[in-house]
Protein backbone atom coordinates (compact mmCIF):
# COMPACT_ATOMS: atom_id res chain seq x y z
CA UNK A 1 0.00 0.00 0.00
CA UNK A 2 1.11 3.54 -0.73
CA UNK A 3 1.60 5.93 2.12
CA UNK A 4 -0.26 9.01 1.01
CA UNK A 5 0.94 12.55 1.54
CA UNK A 6 -1.14 15.53 2.45
CA UNK A 7 -0.42 17.10 -0.96
CA UNK A 8 -2.47 14.55 -2.87
CA UNK A 9 -4.89 15.96 -5.41
CA UNK A 10 -8.44 14.71 -5.59
CA UNK A 11 -7.82 12.70 -8.79
CA UNK A 12 -4.83 11.08 -7.07
CA UNK A 13 -7.00 10.21 -4.06
CA UNK A 14 -9.60 8.67 -6.37
CA UNK A 15 -6.91 6.69 -8.18
CA UNK A 16 -5.58 5.34 -4.86
CA UNK A 17 -9.11 4.39 -3.78
CA UNK A 18 -9.55 2.48 -7.03
CA UNK A 19 -6.21 0.73 -6.45
CA UNK A 20 -7.46 -0.43 -3.06
CA UNK A 21 -10.71 -1.71 -4.57
CA UNK A 22 -8.75 -3.62 -7.23
CA UNK A 23 -6.55 -5.07 -4.46
CA UNK A 24 -9.77 -6.34 -2.89
CA UNK A 25 -10.52 -8.10 -6.19
CA UNK A 26 -13.46 -5.78 -6.91
CA UNK A 27 -14.23 -5.49 -10.63
CA UNK A 28 -14.14 -1.82 -11.60
CA UNK A 29 -16.54 -0.95 -14.47
CA UNK A 30 -15.50 1.46 -17.24
CA UNK A 31 -18.40 3.66 -16.26
CA UNK A 32 -17.10 4.30 -12.75
CA UNK A 33 -17.59 7.85 -11.48
CA UNK A 34 -18.13 9.77 -8.24
CA UNK A 35 -21.72 8.55 -7.98
CA UNK A 36 -20.76 4.88 -8.18
CA UNK A 37 -22.12 3.23 -5.03
CA UNK A 38 -19.93 0.62 -3.35
CA UNK A 39 -22.84 -1.61 -2.38
CA UNK A 40 -25.34 -1.24 -5.23
CA UNK A 41 -22.96 -0.72 -8.17
CA UNK A 42 -19.81 -2.61 -7.12
CA UNK A 43 -21.47 -5.32 -5.03
CA UNK A 44 -19.40 -4.72 -1.91
CA UNK A 45 -21.22 -5.92 1.22
CA UNK A 46 -20.81 -4.61 4.77
CA UNK A 47 -17.82 -6.87 5.49
CA UNK A 48 -16.17 -5.65 2.31
CA UNK A 49 -16.83 -2.05 3.35
CA UNK A 50 -15.15 -2.79 6.70
CA UNK A 51 -12.04 -3.95 4.85
CA UNK A 52 -12.19 -0.94 2.54
CA UNK A 53 -12.38 1.44 5.53
CA UNK A 54 -9.39 -0.29 7.11
CA UNK A 55 -7.46 0.00 3.83
CA UNK A 56 -8.31 3.69 3.47
CA UNK A 57 -7.05 4.33 7.00
CA UNK A 58 -3.80 2.51 6.29
CA UNK A 59 -3.18 4.13 2.94
CA UNK A 60 -4.04 7.70 3.88
CA UNK A 61 -3.14 7.43 7.59
CA UNK A 62 -6.41 8.97 8.68
CA UNK A 63 -8.92 7.73 11.23
CA UNK A 64 -12.41 7.14 9.91
CA UNK A 65 -14.77 7.22 12.88
CA UNK A 66 -17.51 4.65 13.30
CA UNK A 67 -20.04 7.46 12.83
CA UNK A 68 -18.50 8.54 9.55
CA UNK A 69 -17.82 5.33 7.67
CA UNK A 70 -21.50 4.54 7.13
CA UNK A 71 -21.80 7.79 5.15
CA UNK A 72 -19.05 6.87 2.68
CA UNK A 73 -21.26 4.89 0.34
CA UNK A 74 -20.07 6.28 -3.00
CA UNK A 75 -16.62 6.75 -4.52
CA UNK A 76 -17.13 10.52 -4.58
CA UNK A 77 -18.13 10.67 -0.92
CA UNK A 78 -15.11 8.61 0.07
CA UNK A 79 -12.75 10.79 -1.98
CA UNK A 80 -14.31 13.99 -0.57
CA UNK A 81 -13.94 12.65 2.96
CA UNK A 82 -10.29 11.71 2.51
CA UNK A 83 -9.54 15.05 0.83
CA UNK A 84 -11.12 16.95 3.73
CA UNK A 85 -9.26 14.88 6.34
CA UNK A 86 -5.90 15.30 4.61
CA UNK A 87 -6.49 19.03 4.41
CA UNK A 88 -7.01 19.33 8.18
CA UNK B 1 18.67 -2.52 19.82
CA UNK B 2 18.03 -1.90 23.49
CA UNK B 3 15.32 -3.60 25.54
CA UNK B 4 14.42 -2.63 29.08
CA UNK B 5 13.05 -5.42 31.28
CA UNK B 6 11.35 -4.89 34.62
CA UNK B 7 11.37 -8.05 36.73
CA UNK B 8 11.63 -9.21 40.31
CA UNK B 9 13.81 -12.23 39.56
CA UNK B 10 16.26 -12.91 36.76
CA UNK B 11 17.46 -16.47 37.03
CA UNK B 12 14.52 -18.01 35.09
CA UNK B 13 14.97 -15.38 32.39
CA UNK B 14 18.66 -16.15 31.81
CA UNK B 15 18.18 -18.18 28.59
CA UNK B 16 16.41 -15.25 26.94
CA UNK B 17 18.92 -12.74 28.29
CA UNK B 18 21.73 -14.86 26.80
CA UNK B 19 19.89 -15.05 23.49
CA UNK B 20 19.52 -11.26 23.46
CA UNK B 21 23.23 -10.90 24.19
CA UNK B 22 24.02 -13.34 21.41
CA UNK B 23 22.16 -11.12 18.96
CA UNK B 24 23.97 -8.05 20.21
CA UNK B 25 20.95 -6.57 21.97
CA UNK B 26 21.62 -4.28 24.91
CA UNK B 27 19.49 -5.34 27.89
CA UNK B 28 18.69 -2.90 30.65
CA UNK B 29 17.53 -4.79 33.75
CA UNK B 30 15.44 -3.05 36.35
CA UNK B 31 14.71 -5.09 39.44
CA UNK B 32 11.60 -4.29 41.37
CA UNK B 33 7.85 -4.14 41.47
CA UNK B 34 5.65 -2.78 38.71
CA UNK B 35 7.03 0.46 37.26
CA UNK B 36 5.04 3.63 37.79
CA UNK B 37 4.11 5.86 34.86
CA UNK B 38 7.21 8.01 35.29
CA UNK B 39 9.59 5.02 35.28
CA UNK B 40 7.81 3.59 32.27
CA UNK B 41 8.17 6.86 30.35
CA UNK B 42 11.85 7.07 31.23
CA UNK B 43 12.40 3.48 30.12
CA UNK B 44 10.51 4.06 26.87
CA UNK B 45 12.69 7.05 26.07
CA UNK B 46 15.81 4.95 26.65
CA UNK B 47 14.72 1.79 24.80
CA UNK B 48 13.54 0.15 21.59
CA UNK B 49 11.26 -2.29 23.43
CA UNK B 50 9.86 -2.88 26.92
CA UNK B 51 9.01 -6.05 28.81
CA UNK B 52 7.37 -6.00 32.22
CA UNK B 53 7.49 -9.27 34.15
CA UNK B 54 5.29 -8.56 37.13
CA UNK B 55 3.11 -10.04 39.82
CA UNK B 56 0.41 -12.29 38.43
CA UNK B 57 -2.01 -10.35 40.60
CA UNK B 58 -1.84 -7.69 37.89
CA UNK B 59 -3.83 -8.27 34.73
CA UNK B 60 -2.85 -7.33 31.16
CA UNK B 61 -5.42 -4.53 31.26
CA UNK B 62 -3.86 -2.82 34.28
CA UNK B 63 -0.20 -3.69 33.70
CA UNK B 64 0.10 -1.63 30.52
CA UNK B 65 -2.22 0.79 28.70
CA UNK B 66 -1.68 -0.85 25.32
CA UNK B 67 0.71 -2.90 23.19
CA UNK B 68 3.00 0.08 22.57
CA UNK B 69 4.64 2.85 24.60
CA UNK B 70 5.11 6.35 23.29
CA UNK B 71 8.48 8.03 23.70
CA UNK B 72 8.69 11.73 24.48
CA UNK B 73 9.58 12.42 20.84
CA UNK B 74 6.31 10.79 19.74
CA UNK B 75 7.82 7.59 18.34
CA UNK B 76 6.37 4.26 19.41
CA UNK B 77 8.00 1.11 20.74
CA UNK B 78 6.51 -2.29 21.55
CA UNK B 79 5.62 -2.87 25.20
CA UNK B 80 4.89 -6.37 26.44
CA UNK B 81 3.57 -7.88 29.65
CA UNK B 82 4.23 -11.23 31.24
CA UNK B 83 2.85 -12.33 34.62
CA UNK B 84 5.32 -14.02 36.94
CA UNK B 85 3.47 -17.31 37.15
CA UNK B 86 6.31 -19.11 38.91
CA UNK B 87 9.92 -19.94 38.11
CA UNK B 88 9.04 -22.98 35.99
CA UNK B 89 6.63 -21.06 33.77
CA UNK B 90 9.06 -18.15 33.39
CA UNK B 91 11.86 -20.55 32.51
CA UNK B 92 9.67 -22.29 29.93
CA UNK B 93 8.89 -18.93 28.36
CA UNK B 94 12.50 -17.86 28.46
CA UNK B 95 13.75 -21.08 26.84
CA UNK B 96 11.06 -20.91 24.17
CA UNK B 97 11.83 -17.29 23.36
CA UNK B 98 15.57 -18.00 23.30
CA UNK B 99 14.99 -20.88 20.87
CA UNK B 100 13.13 -18.56 18.51
CA UNK B 101 16.07 -16.14 18.47
CA UNK B 102 18.24 -18.95 17.07
CA UNK B 103 16.16 -19.25 13.90
CA UNK B 104 17.59 -18.15 10.60
CA UNK B 105 15.77 -15.28 8.96
CA UNK B 106 14.94 -17.33 5.90
CA UNK B 107 11.19 -17.80 5.57
CA UNK B 108 8.03 -16.37 7.09
CA UNK B 109 5.33 -19.03 6.95
CA UNK B 110 2.00 -18.06 8.51
CA UNK B 111 -1.17 -19.87 9.51
CA UNK B 112 -4.63 -18.37 9.27
CA UNK B 113 -7.13 -19.75 11.78
CA UNK B 114 -10.81 -19.04 12.09
CA UNK B 115 -14.02 -20.01 13.78
CA UNK B 116 -16.52 -21.72 11.49
CA UNK B 117 -18.74 -18.72 10.79
CA UNK B 118 -19.22 -16.91 7.45
CA UNK B 119 -18.07 -13.54 8.79
CA UNK B 120 -14.82 -14.91 10.15
CA UNK B 121 -14.14 -17.34 7.34
CA UNK B 122 -14.47 -14.42 4.98
CA UNK B 123 -11.91 -12.36 6.93
CA UNK B 124 -9.61 -15.37 7.17
CA UNK B 125 -9.89 -15.79 3.41
CA UNK B 126 -8.95 -12.15 2.89
CA UNK B 127 -5.89 -12.48 5.16
CA UNK B 128 -4.88 -15.60 3.23
CA UNK B 129 -5.28 -13.79 -0.11
CA UNK B 130 -3.31 -10.74 1.04
CA UNK B 131 -0.43 -12.90 2.29
CA UNK B 132 -0.50 -15.00 -0.88
CA UNK B 133 -0.10 -11.82 -2.90
CA UNK B 134 3.10 -11.17 -0.95
CA UNK B 135 4.30 -14.65 -1.95
CA UNK B 136 4.48 -15.67 1.70
CA UNK B 137 3.83 -19.31 2.59
CA UNK B 138 0.39 -19.29 4.20
CA UNK B 139 -1.61 -22.21 5.60
CA UNK B 140 -5.35 -21.93 5.94
CA UNK B 141 -6.34 -24.06 8.91
CA UNK B 142 -9.81 -22.66 9.51
CA UNK B 143 -12.22 -24.76 11.54
CA UNK B 144 -14.42 -25.58 8.55
CA UNK B 145 -11.63 -27.64 7.02
CA UNK B 146 -9.28 -28.66 9.85
CA UNK B 147 -9.85 -30.53 13.12
CA UNK B 148 -8.65 -28.93 16.33
CA UNK B 149 -5.98 -31.55 17.01
CA UNK B 150 -4.54 -31.11 13.52
CA UNK B 151 -4.60 -27.33 13.88
CA UNK B 152 -2.80 -27.65 17.22
CA UNK B 153 -0.15 -29.90 15.66
CA UNK B 154 0.21 -27.40 12.83
CA UNK B 155 0.98 -24.66 15.29
CA UNK B 156 4.01 -26.74 16.32
CA UNK B 157 5.34 -27.01 12.78
CA UNK B 158 7.77 -24.14 13.35
CA UNK B 159 5.82 -21.32 11.70
CA UNK B 160 6.58 -17.62 12.07
CA UNK B 161 3.11 -16.77 13.39
CA UNK B 162 -0.56 -17.65 13.35
CA UNK B 163 -3.58 -15.36 13.31
CA UNK B 164 -7.00 -16.40 14.67
CA UNK B 165 -10.24 -14.59 13.86
CA UNK B 166 -13.57 -15.46 15.45
CA UNK B 167 -15.13 -15.27 18.88
CA UNK B 168 -12.80 -15.35 21.85
CA UNK B 169 -13.09 -15.82 25.60
CA UNK B 170 -10.62 -15.20 28.46
CA UNK B 171 -9.92 -18.94 28.49
CA UNK B 172 -9.45 -19.38 24.74
CA UNK B 173 -11.08 -19.43 21.33
CA UNK B 174 -14.67 -20.38 20.61
CA UNK B 175 -13.52 -21.82 17.29
CA UNK B 176 -12.67 -25.51 16.77
CA UNK B 177 -15.44 -26.41 19.27
CA UNK B 178 -13.51 -24.56 21.95
CA UNK B 179 -9.74 -24.18 22.10
CA UNK B 180 -7.99 -23.86 25.45
CA UNK B 181 -4.32 -23.64 26.29
CA UNK B 182 -4.20 -27.34 27.21
CA UNK B 183 -5.13 -28.16 23.61
CA UNK B 184 -2.01 -26.36 22.38
CA UNK B 185 0.66 -27.04 24.99
CA UNK B 186 2.65 -30.21 25.51
CA UNK B 187 2.58 -31.03 21.80
CA UNK B 188 6.06 -31.89 20.54
CA UNK B 189 7.51 -29.60 17.96
CA UNK B 190 8.61 -26.03 17.49
CA UNK B 191 7.05 -22.87 18.93
CA UNK B 192 5.43 -20.10 16.95
CA UNK B 193 7.09 -16.71 16.80
CA UNK B 194 3.75 -15.22 17.80
CA UNK B 195 0.10 -16.18 18.15
CA UNK B 196 -2.30 -13.35 17.39
CA UNK B 197 -5.94 -13.58 18.46
CA UNK B 198 -7.94 -10.92 16.60
CA UNK B 199 -11.06 -11.44 18.67
CA UNK B 200 -12.60 -10.53 22.01
CA UNK B 201 -11.17 -11.08 25.48
CA UNK B 202 -8.33 -13.62 25.12
CA UNK B 203 -6.16 -11.32 27.28
CA UNK B 204 -8.94 -10.69 29.80
CA UNK B 205 -8.71 -12.05 33.36
CA UNK B 206 -12.47 -12.19 33.81
CA UNK B 207 -13.17 -15.35 35.83
CA UNK B 208 -9.79 -16.90 35.08
CA UNK B 209 -6.52 -16.67 37.03
CA UNK B 210 -4.52 -16.50 33.81
CA UNK B 211 -5.81 -15.43 30.41
CA UNK B 212 -5.32 -17.52 27.29
CA UNK B 213 -3.00 -14.95 25.70
CA UNK B 214 -0.82 -14.84 28.82
CA UNK B 215 -0.70 -18.63 28.98
CA UNK B 216 0.52 -18.89 25.36
CA UNK B 217 4.09 -17.62 25.99
CA UNK B 218 4.21 -19.08 29.52
CA UNK B 219 3.39 -22.55 28.23
CA UNK B 220 5.93 -22.47 25.40
CA UNK B 221 3.39 -22.37 22.56
CA UNK B 222 4.82 -19.12 21.18
CA UNK B 223 7.39 -16.49 22.01
CA UNK B 224 4.69 -13.86 22.12
CA UNK B 225 0.93 -13.50 22.03
CA UNK B 226 -1.37 -10.68 21.03
CA UNK B 227 -4.89 -10.49 22.39
CA UNK B 228 -7.71 -8.25 23.55
CA UNK B 229 -8.46 -7.34 27.16
CA UNK B 230 -12.18 -6.87 26.52
CA UNK B 231 -14.83 -6.98 23.82
CA UNK B 232 -13.74 -5.81 20.37
CA UNK B 233 -15.54 -4.63 17.26
CA UNK B 234 -15.32 -6.66 14.08
CA UNK B 235 -14.33 -3.46 12.28
CA UNK B 236 -11.38 -2.99 14.64
CA UNK B 237 -10.28 -6.60 14.17
CA UNK B 238 -10.54 -6.06 10.41
CA UNK B 239 -8.43 -2.91 10.83
CA UNK B 240 -5.76 -4.95 12.58
CA UNK B 241 -5.94 -7.76 10.01
CA UNK B 242 -5.50 -5.41 7.05
CA UNK B 243 -2.76 -3.47 8.81
CA UNK B 244 -0.88 -6.61 9.84
CA UNK B 245 -0.87 -7.85 6.25
CA UNK B 246 0.32 -4.43 5.10
CA UNK B 247 3.10 -4.36 7.71
CA UNK B 248 4.25 -7.83 6.71
CA UNK B 249 4.59 -6.57 3.16
CA UNK B 250 7.06 -4.00 4.50
CA UNK B 251 9.32 -6.82 5.70
CA UNK B 252 8.95 -6.71 9.48
CA UNK B 253 11.15 -9.14 11.40
CA UNK B 254 9.71 -9.28 14.92
CA UNK B 255 6.32 -9.19 16.64
CA UNK B 256 7.09 -5.80 18.16
CA UNK B 257 8.00 -4.31 14.81
CA UNK B 258 4.81 -5.81 13.36
CA UNK B 259 2.56 -4.32 16.03
CA UNK B 260 4.14 -0.87 15.86
CA UNK B 261 3.89 -0.76 12.06
CA UNK B 262 0.36 -2.14 12.02
CA UNK B 263 -1.13 0.20 14.62
CA UNK B 264 -4.57 1.31 13.45
CA UNK B 265 -5.25 5.05 13.66
CA UNK B 266 -8.14 4.82 16.13
CA UNK B 267 -7.33 4.71 19.83
CA UNK B 268 -9.94 2.12 20.84
CA UNK B 269 -8.54 -0.44 18.39
CA UNK B 270 -5.12 0.04 20.01
CA UNK B 271 -6.13 0.19 23.67
CA UNK B 272 -8.28 -2.95 23.37
CA UNK B 273 -5.15 -5.06 22.79
CA UNK B 274 -2.03 -6.10 24.67
CA UNK B 275 1.23 -7.80 23.73
CA UNK B 276 2.36 -10.68 25.94
CA UNK B 277 5.79 -12.32 26.10
CA UNK B 278 8.91 -11.37 24.17
CA UNK B 279 8.34 -8.06 22.34
CA UNK B 280 11.31 -8.89 20.09
CA UNK B 281 10.15 -12.40 19.24
CA UNK B 282 11.37 -13.07 15.68
CA UNK B 283 8.78 -13.79 12.99
CA UNK B 284 10.60 -16.50 11.10
CA UNK B 285 9.95 -20.16 10.56
CA UNK B 286 12.25 -23.14 10.94
CA UNK B 287 13.86 -24.75 7.89
CA UNK B 288 11.51 -27.72 8.25
CA UNK B 289 8.39 -25.63 8.83
CA UNK B 290 7.05 -25.92 5.29
CA UNK B 291 7.50 -29.68 5.23
CA UNK B 292 5.90 -30.13 8.64
CA UNK B 293 3.01 -27.76 7.92
CA UNK B 294 2.37 -29.56 4.65
CA UNK B 295 1.63 -32.74 6.61
CA UNK B 296 -1.41 -31.24 8.37
CA UNK B 297 -4.64 -32.84 7.18
CA UNK B 298 -6.92 -30.33 5.48
CA UNK B 299 -10.43 -31.42 4.41
CA UNK B 300 -11.10 -28.79 1.77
Amino acid sequence: MIQAQTTLTRPQITALLLDELRDMDVTIPDSINDDTAFKDDLGIDSLGIAEFVARMEQTFRVEISDDDWHTLYTLGRAADYIESRLGQ
Amino acid sequence: MRITIFAQRWQPLEPLLEAYAGRGFDVQRITGDMPDAESLQWAANESDALLIVGSRKRSPRTALPGPVARRSDGSLIPAAWLPDAGADALRRFSQTAARLHQRDAVNQPFAVLSQRHPQYLRLAGRIETLLHKQHKPVYRWTSDIVFRDDMARGLRAGLAAAVYVGHGRPIGWVGYYGTRIHHLQDIPGEPLGALLSLCCRTASRRRTPLSFSEAVPLSGVAGAAFGAVGPTLHLNNTRWAVAICSALQDGVRSIGELIVKALPPNLDAISDYRLMGDPLSPLFGTEAALTEAGKIAVYA
